[in-house]
């Protein structure tokens, strides 16, 4: 399937003087792991804000399988922020609960699965887990969903090796073929390998989106080193030799 | 999707109230069997920790009381404040329900916090009441039937009184928007949300003051009160009788302010509909 999942189209967000998006046009197709790549600045939060309908824009649009960004896209879209979400108040059972109440989608035989291996039990609360354990647990409830979209922001900062590996393994053991994946980092080196696409920002503006492989072929190198030159040039002369 | 998002807070409201309840009602309980007959015991055994006991245990209840007032208050805020526009926020509003279902879910779950909380004090004092002066409560009660019966009251008295609690339903609906309204345009600030928040709900509450003030200098609060005096509202003992007078004048009145409260809280409904859709930003 490589349907037009995303749409955006003369996407632009202003925080009063400093534009965070500028002028995006992006059009991301079903059943690929896209990675959106860019440095801390670049827009990559405020675009999945968008995606998700928690930021309006200050002009253009977007659209998910045909539709803004609503209570229909929301049906689909399953997210992970770069925080947790918790309720103080919850047990690991009362947001597996939520979830299934919520999400059509929400696959309960899967989110056993990662609890056990968590080591999650339905009566712990969610306020004495570990930082780590916590970021599972929301990675888990994400992936548990049988979504068409999953737009999952940093999934991989600030953790050790050992659970980056973790968290790219559910991710890519959890995710039905024919959704897109989405993932925002900077962290490039540990997701390359699974990405089908790369999209660049730079300061609001997309300056490069384009196949893994594509870019393997005509730089002889990787992703992770094209996103090195480009952005270490952006601190000497801006980059725009490698801006497409 | 309203009932399902009522589930979720409704029950974080019953896991933190729900021991003050049990509590404020243990404590009528035992402030009763104190008053009933263990203070005068206490007075006269010259025993400290008894006499300590039977001061100690009513000023809990009291201060349980007070306490659950101003939870319930602080909650309610707390609820909108840190469920939409905090952390939270990124889960409630990814979820596939709309804004107008998450504001009346809130408020909704704001206004059976408030009813149970006062119905906890009420029952408590009963509570406390049927330990203390049995005789007297149930002499009470006994009597009522008999009063009810013999009084003459109008057939539109069942429905003033429902009218009564629909007007106590409203203004806690217009108090709990308002408070969300209040928050709303606080969210609207760069910085320090919280404190415009507050300064939101005074000035909101300072423009209802001032209408308040426009309507009685315009002589519409005078013509009610005048109509509240043609209505000669009151309840008469005659030749043995209770009879109430002026009911359907006071039922105006009071169905005029339920209809204000009622397009008050859809102002409050809609302004804080509108910024948590087109302005909504979550640190």
């Amino acid at each position: 399937m490589t349907q037009e999942l995303i749409t955006c189209t003369g996407l632009c967000r202003d925080f009063g003087d400093v534009k965070a998006l500028d002028h995006v046009d992006l059009s991301l197709t079903s059943g690929k792991i896209i990675g959106l790549l860019g440095p801390n600045g670049s827009g990559k939060t405020t675009l999945i804000k968008i995606l998700n309908g928690l930021l309006q824009p200050s002009s253009g649009e977007v659209r998910i399988a045909g539709e803004f960004p609503g209570v229909e896209t929301k049906k689909i879209v399953s997210y992970l922020p770069d925080r947790p979400y918790f309720a103080d108040w919850m047990r690991v059972g009362d947001m597996i609960e939520l979830f299934a109440d919520f999400y059509e989608d929400f696959d309960l035989e899967k989110s056993s699965d990662m609890c056990r291996t968590l080591g999650l039990k339905p009566q712990m609360r969610i306020k004495s887990l570990s930082k780590g354990t916590k970021e599972k647990m929301q990675l888990m409830l994400v992936m548990s969903r049988n979504a068409r979209l999953y737009l999952l922001d940093e999934p991989i900062a600030g953790v050790d090796p050992a659970a980056r590996e973790f968290i790219m393994r559910t991710i890519l053991t959890n995710y039905s073929e024919d959704a897109t994946v989405l993932i925002s980092t900077h962290l490039i080196l540990d997701i390359e390998k699974v990405l089908d696409e790369a999209v660049f920002l730079r300061e609001g503006s997309v300056v490069l989106h384009e196949s893994v492989d594509s870019i393997r072929d005509r730089t002889n190198g990787s992703v992770d080193q094209l996103f090195r030159e480009m952005f270490r040039a952006q601190l000497w002369n801006g980059g725009n030799e490698y801006a497409q | 999707m309203l009932s399902k998002l009522m589930k979720y807070d409704l029950r974080s409201c019953f896991r933190r109230f729900g021991v003050l309840w049990i509590a404020t009602a243990a404590f009528a309980v035992l402030t009763g069997i104190m008053m009933h007959g263990v203070f005068e015991k206490a007075m006269e055994s010259g025993s400290f920790i008894l006499r300590f006991l039977t001061i100690l245990v009513p000023v809990i209840l009291i201060g349980l009381i007070i306490v659950t007032g101003v939870l319930t208050f602080v909650f309610i805020c707390e609820r909108f404040y840190k469920g939409l526009l905090g952390d939270e926020g990124y889960l409630m509003f990814t979820l596939p329900a709309s804004v107008s279902e998450h504001i009346a879910a809130k408020a909704l779950s704001a206004m059976i916090l408030t009813i149970i909380s006062s119905l906890v004090a009420l029952v408590s004092g009963l509570i406390f009441l049927l330990i203390y002066q049995p005789a007297e409560l149930m002499e009470g009660l006994r009597m009522l039937p008999q009063i009810l019966k013999e009084a003459d009251l109008p057939a539109s008295v069942p429905l003033f009184l429902l009218e009564i609690l629909v007007l106590i339903l409203f203004t806690v609906a217009k108090e709990t928007l308002k408070i969300y309204a209040s928050i709303a345009l606080g969210h609207l600030a760069k910085k320090h949300r919280v404190l415009w928040a507050i300064l939101a709900y005074f000035g909101i509450t300072t423009l209802e003051s001032l209408a308040r003030g426009l309507v009685i200098s315009n002589g519409l609060f005078s013509r009610l009160e005048a109509w509240a005096e043609e209505a000669d509202w009151g309840i008469i003992y005659t030749n043995g009788t209770w009879s109430v007078t002026g009911i359907g004048m006071l039922a105006g009145i009071i169905g005029l302010l339920i209809l204000v409260y009622l397009i008050m809280s859809a102002v409050y409904f809609i302004v804080t509909k509108v910024i948590l859709t087109r302005k909504l930003n979550l640190e």
